[in-house]
This record gives C-alpha cells, sequence and structure tokens, in this order.
C-alpha cells in the first residue's frame, strides 16, 4: 500500500468542472483511523498534509483540536479519532491531515495515516448495517469492498454537522451573554 | 429582449436610479431653505434636480416602467414651471417631490421583487395628481420676484451655453465620462451589427446610448452634438423598425458620425467648444440616409444627390470622394483640420491616427476583485513576515539580507496602507442622507430643526459606512424626539426657536469619531434611572452609580423613556440597534449631558479594521496577541499587593486602584508556567473606563498583524476576536479585551482545587 502526502492526490484530480463528476465519482481517498481502513469521496478532498502545529481555541467540542495556517488561510482542524471517540494517540510523522472543503467550508481532518486512493465503483458499495452501536454509524455512507478489505465510507458532511456542532455556536452564544 | 438580459438591465437601473434619487433629495432641501432664506430660487441646484429626474424619466420610459414615467414627468414639468421662474419653491413643492421620490423608491422595490413597477397605483394617482395640481394652481400665477428672464428655450429643454451661469467643471467631467461610455456603447452595438446575434438588440443599445447622449447635450447646451445626435438617432429608429437596412454601407455612414461626436467630446473634456467642423455635412448625409431612398445594390450616390441640388460643385464632391476613400479614422482628421479662417479654433492634435484619446481621472472597478486585491494584500504582509521573521535566519548576522529585507517591509508597508485607503469612502453621502431625515422629522415632529454637517469628507473603511447609517438615523431620531423641545417651549428658556442638530465627523488618532449634538433638553438622569428600576435593569440601591453608567442603561434592548411610541420613536429598539451595529464595527459610543442645554452623542471608530497593533504574549505554550490600544500598563506584582476576596476572586492593588485579576490559563484551559501571580506577568486591560488585569506568563514583544476571522465553522467565541497568522506561520488568537472585562464581572474567578493559594500578605 502506498502513502500519499502532498499534492499528489490534489494533482490527480482534473481540473474541469465537467469532468469533475465523472473521473472523480467512484474515487476514493482511504486512511486509517484506529484499526479500521476509512474512504472519503475524493470530490470534497483538496489536499493532504502532514501534521504541524495547531493552535487552540477554547469552547470548541473535544474533537476540534483548534485552527492551523494554511498557506495563509485559518481553517480549522477535527481529530478524527476524538470525534469516534476513540482512545486519543500521539501523534507520530505519519499522521496526516486532510483537508476537505464541503459547500465552501474548508476543515482538516486528522487520521492516523493515509493509504492510497481506491476506485470503487457503486456496485461493490453495500449500505450501512441497520443497526450498529457507537458514533461511527451516523457518518457511515457505506461498505465499500476492495479486494479482500471492506473500507467504511464515511458522509463528510454528516461528519461535520452533527447535532453537537450547532450546539457549539448556541454554547458560544450563551456564554457570551 | 432575453428574460435574463432584462433582469439585468433592470438591476442595473435600479442602482442607477437609486444613486439618483439619493442625489435628488438632499438637493431638493436645501433647494428649499435657500429659496426661503434668499427669495431666489438657485437655478443650478433646479438644473442638476431637473437633469436627474429626466434621466429617471429616461431610462423608465426604455424599459417600459410606466408609472415611473408618469411621476417622474410629473415632476419634471413642476420643476421646468419652477426653473422658468414662474414661482418659487416652496414647501408643498418640496414635500411633493419628495413623496414622489419616495414612491419611485417603493415602485424599484416592487420592480426587485416582481420585475415591473405596477402596484402602488392608487399612490402614483395621489402623487401625480399632487404635482400637477401645484404645476397647474402656479403656471398661471404672475411672475413673483422679478428675475432676469430666461430666453425662451420652447420646449424647456436645457438653457442655453449663452446663459450667464458657466457650467461647473463637475457638471462637465460626470457629462463627459458619461458620453464616453455612450457613445462607445453606440459604436460597438453598430460595428458589431454585421456579426451580431441579436441584430434587434444591439439597435436597441444602441438607439438608447445615443438618446441618452442626446440628452445630455441638451443640458449642457451643446448645440451641434444635439443635432448631430438627433439626426443619428433617427437614423438608428429607422434601422430598428427596418425602413432603414442595416447595411454595411449605412452603419460606414453612422461611424464616422459618431466619431466626429467623440472628438468634440475630447474636445469639451480639454475646454474647447462644442462646434462640429462640417457638422452641416455629415448631417445632410445623414438626412438622406434616414429620407429614405430605399438601399439599392448600390451604394447610395450621395454626391449626385449634392449636385443635383445644386448644393455642391462637382469639384467638391470628387474631391469629397477622394476623403472617402480614405479609411474611417482618416476622413475623421480631415473634418477636425482647422480652416484656415478659424484662427481660434484651438491647436488640434494632427499627427494622431485614430480619434483623440480623452483624459480619465476615474475608473470603475469590480468590488470583488477590489476585496480579493486587499486580501492578497493582506497575505503578502503576512508573507513577508513570514520571510523577514523566518526563524531559520534569526541566529544569522546577515546584513545584505537585513537591508534587503528592511526595504521589502518598508514597501509592503505603503502598500498596506494604500490598499486601506482604497477602501475608504466619505461620509458624506451618509451624512447628507440625514438632510432629508431631518426635514421629514421636523415637519413630523412639528418643531423647527436645522442641521449642521461638519468634515463629511471624513473617510471611513466601507464596512463603517455601511453600519453607520441606522445608527445615525436612530441617534437623529431621539435628538428631535426626545431632545430638542417646542418651538413655545425653547423660546420660554431663551433658546433660538429652531432646534440645532450638529452632524460631525474626524479623525483622533487610530480612529473616526462622529459626533451628534442637539442642543435640547438634554438626558433626564433621574428619569432614566426610575424608568430602569421600574424595568427591572437596576435596584434601588444603584441610585447612586455615576451619570455616565446610567446614560448607559439607555442602549438595554427594550428600554425607552418615553410616554407614548410615536411612529418616529418610542419602542425602545433604536438604541439597541446603535450598540449592535457599533459593536460590528468594533466602535464604542460616549454620551454627554448637560441637562437643559444639550446632549453630545460621539461615536469611536477604529479606522482600521484589518490591522491590528498588539502585544504578542505567552500563556503556557499558547500565544495570544492583546491590541495595544487597550493595554495600559504590565508588571509583575508584589505578594503584598495582591488580595483575595473571600468570593473566590483576586485583586491587585496598583498605586492607588485596585484591579481584579483574570487567569487567562484558566479561561482558556491552557498548561501554564507560573500559577503564582507574582511569579508572572500581570497586564492591565482596560476598555471603556473599566479594567482588568490579565495574568500570563510572558510578554514577547510588539506584533502589528493582520486580523484574520476566525473560520465560520467556529466564529462567535467568548473573549476572541480574531485570529492572526505570526512571522513564523503559527496561527494565534487576538483577544478581545470588552468581553473578557464583561465576563470577568460576571464570573467569580474559581480558583481550582490543584492550586492553593499564596500566603496573602
Amino acid at each position: 500500500m502506498t502513502e500519499n502526502k502532498g499534492r499528489a492526490v490534489a494533482e490527480a484530480t482534473p481540473d474541469e468542472d465537467e469532468d469533475d463528476e465523472d473521473t472523480q465519482k467512484d474515487k476514493f481517498l482511504t486512511f486509517t483511523v484506529g484499526n479500521e481502513d476509512y474512504g472519503l469521496e475524493i470530490y470534497h478532498v483538496t489536499e493532504i498534509i502532514g501534521i504541524q502545529k495547531i493552535t487552540e481555541v477554547p469552547d470548541m467540542p473535544d474533537y476540534i483540536k483548534g485552527v492551523i495556517n494554511l498557506r495563509g488561510k485559518v481553517i480549522p482542524v477535527m481529530d478524527v479519532r476524538k470525534r469516534f471517540k476513540f482512545e486519543a494517540r500521539d501523534y507520530d510523522d505519519r499522521t496526516c491531515i486532510v483537508v476537505v472543503n464541503i459547500n465552501d467550508t474548508f476543515i482538516g481532518l486528522v487520521v492516523d495515516t493515509v493509504k492510497e486512493v481506491s476506485d470503487i465503483p457503486e456496485t461493490q458499495i453495500e449500505p450501512p448495517p441497520a443497526v450498529s452501536e457507537g458514533n461511527q454509524q451516523l457518518f457511515i455512507k457505506g461498505l465499500g469492498k476492495v479486494d479482500q478489505n471492506v473500507k467504511i465510507l464515511l458522509d463528510v458532511d454528516k461528519l461535520l454537522h452533527h447535532n453537537d456542532l450547532q450546539k457549539v455556536g448556541a454554547a458560544a452564544q450563551t456564554a457570551a451573554v | 429582449m432575453s428574460l435574463d438580459e432584462n433582469a439585468e438591465m433592470l438591476e442595473g437601473f435600479i442602482a442607477d436610479s437609486r444613486e439618483l434619487l439619493d442625489e435628488i433629495e438632499p438637493m431638493l432641501i436645501e433647494l428649499q431653505q435657500a429659496s426661503e432664506d434668499s427669495g431666489a430660487a438657485d437655478t443650478d441646484t433646479i438644473n442638476s434636480i431637473f437633469r436627474l429626474f429626466h434621466s429617471l424619466k429616461g431610462a423608465a420610459g426604455f424599459l417600459d416602467l410606466k408609472n415611473i414615467t408618469r411621476v417622474t414627468h410629473e415632476a419634471e414639468t413642476l420643476l421646468n414651471l419652477i426653473r422658468d421662474n414662474k414661482f418659487p419653491l416652496i414647501n408643498d413643492h418640496t414635500t411633493a417631490l419628495c413623496r414622489a421620490c419616495d414612491l419611485i423608491h417603493a415602485l424599484m422595490t416592487n420592480i426587485e421583487q416582481q420585475g415591473s413597477d405596477k402596484g402602488l397605483e392608487d399612490t402614483v394617482e395621489t402623487v401625480v395628481a399632487t404635482l400637477a395640481q401645484l404645476a397647474d394652481s402656479n403656471s398661471g400665477a404672475k411672475e413673483t420676484a422679478p428675475r432676469a428672464p430666461e430666453g425662451d428655450e420652447g420646449s424647456g429643454q436645457a438653457p442655453g451655453p449663452d446663459q450667464e451661469k458657466p457650467l461647473t467643471p463637475e457638471l462637465l467631467s460626470g457629462f463627459i465620462q458619461e458620453s464616453d461610455e455612450l457613445l462607445e456603447s453606440v459604436e460597438s452595438a453598430l460595428v458589431g451589427l454585421d456579426t451580431s446575434d441579436n441584430r434587434q438588440d444591439d439597435l436597441d443599445t444602441a438607439f438608447r446610448s445615443i438618446h441618452s447622449f442626446k440628452g445630455n447635450c441638451g443640458f449642457m447646451g451643446f448645440k451641434d452634438p444635439e443635432r448631430l445626435s438627433h439626426s443619428i438617432e433617427t437614423a438608428l429608429a429607422g434601422m430598428r423598425t427596418g425602413a432603414i437596412p442595416c447595411s454595411e454601407n449605412n452603419i460606414n455612414i453612422l461611424l464616422p458620425a459618431i466619431d466626429a461626436l467623440r472628438s468634440t467630446v475630447a474636445e469639451l473634456s480639454k475646454g474647447g467648444s462644442d462646434t462640429i467642423q462640417g457638422c452641416d455635412l455629415i448631417l445632410e448625409i445623414l438626412e438622406d440616409l434616414t429620407g429614405g431612398r430605399p438601399e439599392s445594390d448600390q451604394p447610395l450616390r450621395l454626391g449626385e444627390i449634392l449636385v443635383a441640388r445644386g448644393e455642391a460643385s462637382s469639384a467638391a464632391v470628387r474631391s469629397a470622394l477622394e476623403v472617402q476613400g480614405k479609411p474611417r479614422d482618416k476622413i475623421l482628421n480631415y473634418i477636425q483640420e482647422p480652416a484656415a479662417d478659424s484662427p481660434d479654433r484651438p491647436e488640434t492634435d494632427q499627427k494622431s491616427p485614430g480619434t483623440k484619446k480623452v483624459m480619465r481621472r476615474d475608473i470603475r472597478v469590480d468590488l470583488d476583485k477590489l476585496d480579493l486585491m486587499i486580501d492578497l494584500v493582506g497575505e503578502l504582509v503576512i508573507a513577508q513576515l513570514m520571510v523577514t521573521q523566518n526563524p531559520d535566519i534569526q541566529d544569522y548576522e546577515l546584513e545584505n539580507f537585513d537591508k534587503a529585507s528592511h526595504h521589502l517591509q518598508r514597501v509592503t508597508s505603503e502598500l498596506q496602507d494604500i490598499a486601506i485607503s482604497i477602501r475608504m469612502v466619505p461620509l458624506s453621502a451618509t451624512f447628507r442622507k440625514m438632510i432629508r431625515l431631518v426635514h421629514d422629522l421636523s415637519h413630523k415632529s412639528g418643531k423647527k430643526v436645522k442641521l449642521d454637517l461638519i468634515g463629511e469628507d471624513t473617510e471611513v473603511d466601507k464596512t463603517v459606512i455601511e453600519q453607520i447609517a441606522d445608527p445615525l438615523v436612530h441617534l437623529i431620531r431621539n435628538a428631535i424626539d426626545h431632545g430638542l423641545e417646542p418651538a413655545a417651549k425653547r423660546k420660554n428658556l431663551n433658546k433660538t426657536e429652531t432646534g440645532n442638530i450638529t452632524l460631525e465627523a474626524k479623525h483622533d488618532g487610530g480612529e473616526v469619531l462622529i459626533i451628534i449634538r442637539d442642543d435640547g433638553a438634554g438626558l433626564d438622569r433621574n428619569k432614566i434611572f426610575d424608568k430602569a428600576l421600574k424595568q427591572g435593569l437596576v435596584t434601588e440601591k444603584d441610585r447612586n452609580m455615576s451619570n455616565e453608567d446610567v446614560f448607559k442603561l439607555i442602549f438595554e434592548p427594550g428600554f425607552s423613556t418615553a410616554e407614548k411610541v410615536t411612529d418616529v420613536s418610542g419602542r425602545g429598539v433604536g438604541m439597541d440597534v446603535v450598540k449592535k451595529n457599533l459593536e460590528k464595527i468594533k466602535g464604542t459610543v460616549d454620551i454627554k449631558s448637560n441637562p437643559g442645554e444639550s446632549s453630545t452623542f460621539t461615536l469611536k471608530i477604529p479606522l482600521t479594521l484589518a490591522i491590528v497593533d498588539g502585544m504578542l504574549v505567552r500563556v503556557g505554550q499558547a500565544l495570544y496577541i492583546i491590541p495595544l490600544l487597550a493595554i495600559r500598563e504590565s508588571f509583575r506584582p508584589e505578594p503584598k499587593n495582591i488580595t483575595f476576596l473571600p468570593d473566590g476572586r483576586e485583586v491587585v492593588r496598583v498605586r492607588e486602584e485596585l484591579i481584579p485579576v483574570t487567569r487567562v490559563y484558566h479561561l482558556y484551559n491552557v498548561k501554564p508556567e507560573h500559577t503564582e501571580l507574582h511569579e508572572g506577568i500581570l497586564v492591565i486591560i482596560e476598555n471603556q473606563g473599566e479594567n482588568l488585569c490579565l495574568f500570563l506568563d510572558e510578554v514577547m514583544g510588539q506584533q502589528q498583524t493582520v486580523i484574520k476571522a476566525l473560520p465560520g465553522y467556529m466564529s462567535d467565541i467568548d473573549g476572541v476576536s480574531g485570529c492572526s497568522i505570526l512571522g513564523d506561520g503559527q496561527v494565534c488568537l487576538i483577544l478581545d479585551v470588552g468581553s473578557l472585562i464583561k465576563k470577568s464581572k460576571k464570573t467569580s474567578g474559581k480558583i481550582t482545587e490543584q492550586e492553593e493559594p499564596p500566603g496573602a500578605g
């Protein structure tokens, strides 16, 4: 399994908007968090960078680690382990931040390692199990089969906009009063 | 016309018209005041207002906006009569015209929402009737004040150039600018006609533009251009209906005419005359075009016509044909060559191959591009810091590099200053809106009010302008409604019958001050306190609070001392808006009052919103920036000056003051280096007269940085007003002094179990 750091992934995606849909469809960026492999639609991923110093920001849920400076842009960073309520782990030199863009909101996701871009056609994707424990269930779009492995495909939107997050804004407001 | 283009045109129309209306209103009121004062109507102003209404009517007419056309037409008629000095401008007129403006505003909202100006028919009828009646009832009146009789202009169009009133430079440059655009539009429409997909549209555009140009010429009194553009207009009208074919030949007849107009405009911009050489010739040509010999396959034999008419000799025709054979732009030169017998014709630049260039002093810029540019300048400042303050080179002595980096810093700094100044806009437009407001309110309330504007040229950032208009409106409303006494009462108090409101703007240090002063009754401290007491905002034992504090109570939402609610004020909403808007632009308000004499509201707004001069401080591993303006001093306290209060809070004695302390590491959950107050640093911050000590580990130094908003995902964090990128690329938070102080007052500083209070001395 090759690892991808840097712009390789971003460069793989063509520029044309019209083509985006077709050539980026079915492509998923896979990464590990804990013991499992996860996947994100490549469409949302803008880049992958190595872990860097994160400035903490107060009054945020514990999975929002803070903000980083991305070439002059300040973007928030979410620790995916914390989000899934896994135990925290020290960052090492394989830890990466996957920068995604949804509806013009940029956010960095801290993951243990980044694997590769996999082609997972729809036929290979199973819907998520109906009953599931733990928080992961809310974020799962489906389960993708690649060779002998199963990748848990995440819904980025849900990752960002879980109920908690709405409360964040509200909490900040009430604290200000 | 396609739906999109129609919508786009309407949008453009709305934007333009709103600008026009904004200009009209203060002028109307000034006009009336001048009229009352001196008994004379200022012809300049009337002409300007007339022209504005006329432009409005023209534009509305083309877009088939019947209601607006009717209203503006009536307004125009009325103004025309006034201008011809049939009667002076009185209050009724101004009110009616202002109401017409309001109606047009409302109709434009209709256009925005539904794409047409239908609706509000009743109001339209009323306004139209009022204006017509005012016009009628006075047109028969005898001349009141004797005035220099104007030449009979017949159609009542603009004054001719022979009138004493000179053309002001502003008028002229506005004309030049507009003409440039209009003629450009006609030309490109004509040129593209051949290959155009939508000929009708292009013809319409060309027609519209030349018509506007003609109107402008008429106003400015430029006879030749007016006549010429009229001919061109007629030709284009013919082409629109198909009576005249859009052949290349015909276009080639029109284009030189446009060029002639262009040159004339260029002449005018240099202060020359509006005569067009060879104008008659061109007019003839155009007349024949429109006179309508149907186009045959051969080009129009103009020369033959002229010779046949006996108006030109064959020789002349022959030489004319020679000229015609030349490329279009050379013909122009020919026409422009000064005749031997007109020595006073200004020197023309005969070497230029094409039409003359007009000097332009300004340019229209897409706002988005501008914002992008300013963002990039901000980024540049950060990037420059990242280079010059790079940790990699901190330890080296690099003389040449240092010189170069200083130079870079200087240049970047200058660029930054200019970028910020680009966004600066004078307050005059906002201030002038208040003129109308005062006029209306003074009527509604029956009080006579005079508004003085000082320093309207003061420039502020664009975002400030957007936020400051509403607060000003509310403050002025309050001044008139609550502050100023009725005329009778003022007389009894030996005050002038007319109340005075002064609106002043000036720069002071790093801030802009906007001061609203009225010479009314002042704020009644006790009344305010009692009302606040009733509303539960204070308790009886607060009765001795300072005047300033009492006055600040009026900003509480829902607060009002008005006994009854008028539609002007009294609901307790206005001051809340003032406070909220000010907060958005990081401004503050100060209230001073002399009971019975005056009230003064001073709005203080920081000059630039994007850059902060700050002090970089450290708590544990975290870095923060505190705005320099807020820092009073910093020091290391001695244990004996620290006192622990029973509620858990700590205060520090600084000379004669006792100031509360906030432990920042506790607030932001950071692991600090020091937990003992006397081992760290205390920084005293101040906001609106209140002080607070922040307990930090280290003060690192001054830092000027660009403020960046926190990502939208996480904005609105208490105590943090934004973030900034440091020289080494790290992000640090900018502390919001005001909310830190507020927070410290509400919660008591808790001391966690881990800490032990140091021995209090």
